[in-house]
């Protein structure tokens, strides 16, 4: 199974932890379009430690025991 | 003259005497305000190898040309003094309203120099200023100091606590409560002073020089930050503890004194925790539609925050997964005016030393100080801000403890200042922005977590060495010019340096373009560094602590690597037109104007 963890209010009618089914060829948009999320709305993408932003993340294939984080425009200081 | 009052009060306690001064509108033009002017002016007036704590000292609270203007978030100050914890040049910023008010009362800034023969507080109420007898204050909290000393809705009190009373090097100046200029240990000079508290009431207006251009570009302002989804909806929510959970899941969140870089509880003391089970309400400084000031509350205790770094502090790096009592922590150090990031850090020093053996002969008095042990860290919280027991020897931060200890490596400082909550092996332009920081180890001096972490303005690849010296560059010299102009740093996750020019000639009537708002920021970077090679820091100390540059990251997607330092500060020097030893050339300085 692919763990997904959702932030902020990424978490609003999602939960904060997602666990996806793996099957091949599956992609970080195929698992935002599963969670009916807008990669539009999301602004960083972490798969097994690899960060960047979802249009360079959007094409990134899955192993059968990924960690997907999806973190919305967030920032501080 | 625009945007500034042209008065700088200046008080000196060892005569009681009270002047005011007309402010040199070039002078200020040149250094913009706030850090810049404060900078310049204290250089100009101290030996910068004084000891910081001696009535030779003096302590400058300044303003921007934008504070107490209607420019969204304008309304923060800076505290500029030489820093009794780390030696260097101490510029240390505050929100709230305390800025404004000054304005209102008149005033650009205050300069106090010498030292009362008993506690006193200063008193201005615009023209009329006084300095008085603080013995019904002295020693009370910052609280209960704040409530005795505020008389009027249009006064507001800035004050030292306990802390900054017995002379904690890592003391904050506080305004309004929980507002802290809390770095660098400025509370202690004032402490050194006899100064608890200048109280200030004013209702004057400041003069702009075109108030209708002025208050489009407000409007303008205030747009991009609420369209933008930082400022507009990620900060407001979440406040800036929203970042716990992408510094964590990126390997960077120190933890256990920075052993490691992943703690497996960060969700249990994230913004989204803070805000689900103790915000009570937003706290926005003076004119400030991001807001992302926190008031939280638990079964003991309420008040402002806690933000993000002081999460970090007590939370991760001391490994305590338990968000009330971080909150308590932030609430105490609050009321003794101590920094809640040194404080933090100083624990998880301690814990480290204890890890060691090398704390047997401390008495604990029953609060192991352990990582993890959440009543501990409270309990000796209070003990650095009253400067009792072990907490007395903790209460002058890591590098004097674990030197006393035999293992200064233990403290994770950068000189002298305690590192903030990013670990640079694996942010590695942010690690050249703390090594560089002329306070030493800060991230506000330069947020390169925002471009390699956070993606804004663009996302750069975290572990990449090309390209950041420059990045580093250009990031340092902007912050310096909002911290001299009196607005928010966090305005520029939606504003440019375009944006932040257009402000700054409505205010004041200048006509500069964002590359002259890079330029005077570039100009208060340098004088930074002049006044601390003058000190006697020597450009050496622009390193890391060893564990960041020696040893691989064990945990984490950052696992196995260390901070590059090495190949990224020629090419800093370099791009700064400093010499291949980190000094200023004089060519570089003739072109800023300060040969």
């Amino acid at each position: 199974m692919i763990t997904v963890k959702l932030y902020a209010y990424l978490r609003d009618n999602r939960g904060k932890v997602v666990e996806v089914e793996y099957r091949e060829g599956l992609t970080i948009q195929m698992i935002a379009d599963q969670l009916s999320l807008d990669l539009n709305d999301v602004s960083i993408v972490i798969c097994d430690g690899k960060d960047d932003i979802p249009s360079k993340m959007k094409d990134v294939l899955v192993k059968p025991d990924s960690l997907v984080h999806f973190f919305p425009p967030v920032a501080g200081g | 003259m625009y945007g500034y009052m042209g008065k700088i009060l200046r008080i000196n306690l060892s005569e009681s005497s009270i002047k005011v001064d007309d402010l040199d509108f070039e002078l200020a033009k040149k250094f913009v305000g706030g850090r810049g002017l404060g900078t310049k002016m204290l250089f100009d007036e101290i030996d910068p190898k004084v000891d910081p704590l001696s009535p030779d000292n003096k302590i400058i609270f300044m303003n921007g040309p934008m504070s107490g203007t209607p420019t969204p978030t304008g309304g923060r100050y800076m505290v500029i003094t030489k820093s009794p914890l780390s030696g260097t040049i101490a510029s240390s910023n505050s929100g709230g309203t305390w800025g404004a008010r000054l304005k209102y009362a008149g005033y650009d800034g205050i300069i106090v120099e010498g030292k009362a023969d008993k506690p006193v507080y200063i008193n201005i109420d615009e023209d009329d200023v006084e300095i008085k007898d603080a013995s019904h204050v002295w020693g009370k909290l910052v609280g209960e100091t704040t409530d005795i000393l505020q008389t009027d809705k249009d006064t507001n009190v800035l004050t030292i606590g306990p802390g900054g009373e017995k002379l904690s090097r890592m003391a904050a100046v506080m305004n309004e409560r929980d507002r802290a200029a809390g770095r660098s240990g400025v509370g202690a000079v004032m402490g050194s002073k006899n100064l608890k508290a200048i109280v200030v009431t004013g209702r004057k207006k400041v003069s702009l020089y075109d108030e209708e251009k002025t208050r489009g570009n407000n409007r303008n302002a205030t747009n991009k930050l609420k369209e933008n989804p930082v400022t507009g909806q990620g900060l407001p929510t979440y406040g800036t503890a929203v970042l716990v959970n992408v510094i964590n899941a990126n390997g960077v969140l120190p933890t256990h004194n920075f052993q490691k870089g992943v703690f497996d509880s960060a969700d249990d003391i994230s913004g989204e925790t803070l805000a689900e089970k103790y915000l009570i309400r937003k706290d926005p400084c003076h004119r400030c539609p991001i807001a992302c000031g926190r008031y939280s509350k638990t079964d003991k205790v309420e008040g402002g925050g806690p933000e993000y770094e002081t999460i970090w502090a007590f939370g991760a790096d001391c490994g305590v997964k338990d968000l009330e009592a971080i909150i308590e922590a932030n609430y105490w150090c609050n009321q003794y005016g101590v920094d809640t990031i040194s404080v933090g850090a100083t624990l998880a020093a301690a814990m480290e030393l204890k890890e060691e053996g090398l704390l047997k002969d401390v008495d604990f008095e029953g609060h192991e100080l352990d990582f993890g042990n959440a009543e501990a860290m409270v309990y000796w919280t209070k003990k650095i801000g009253s400067r009792e027991g072990f907490g007395d020897k903790m209460a002058d931060g890591s590098l004097r403890l674990c030197k006393a200890y035999g293992r200064e490596a233990l403290s994770m400082t950068v000189k002298g200042l305690e590192l903030p909550a990013y670990d640079p092996r694996g942010v590695q332009g942010h690690g050249l922005t703390y090594a560089t920081s002329n306070r030493g180890g800060c991230h506000v001096r330069g947020y390169m977590i925002s471009p390699e972490i956070l993606g804004l303005p663009e996302k750069l690849d975290r572990m990449e060495l090309k390209d950041k010296p420059l990045w580093v560059k250009i990031f340092q010299d902007l912050t310096a010019f909002i911290d001299a102009s009196g607005l928010c740093l966090f305005t520029s996750f939606a504003l440019g340096a375009d944006d932040y020019a257009t402000i700054y000639n409505a205010i004041v009537g200048t006509n500069w373009t964002g590359e002259d708002v890079l330029k005077a920021g570039e100009r208060i970077y340098n004088i930074e560094r002049q006044f601390n090679l003058a000190a006697g820091i020597t450009p050496d100390q622009d390193t890391l602590p060893e564990r960041l540059l020696k040893v691989e990251m064990p945990d984490g997607p950052t696992k196995g690597h260390v901070h590059y330092l090495d190949k990224l500060l020629p090419e800093y020097y370099e791009l700064r037109g400093w010499d291949v030893s980190g000094i200023p050339t004089k060519e570089r300085l003739a072109e800023l104007g300060l040969a």
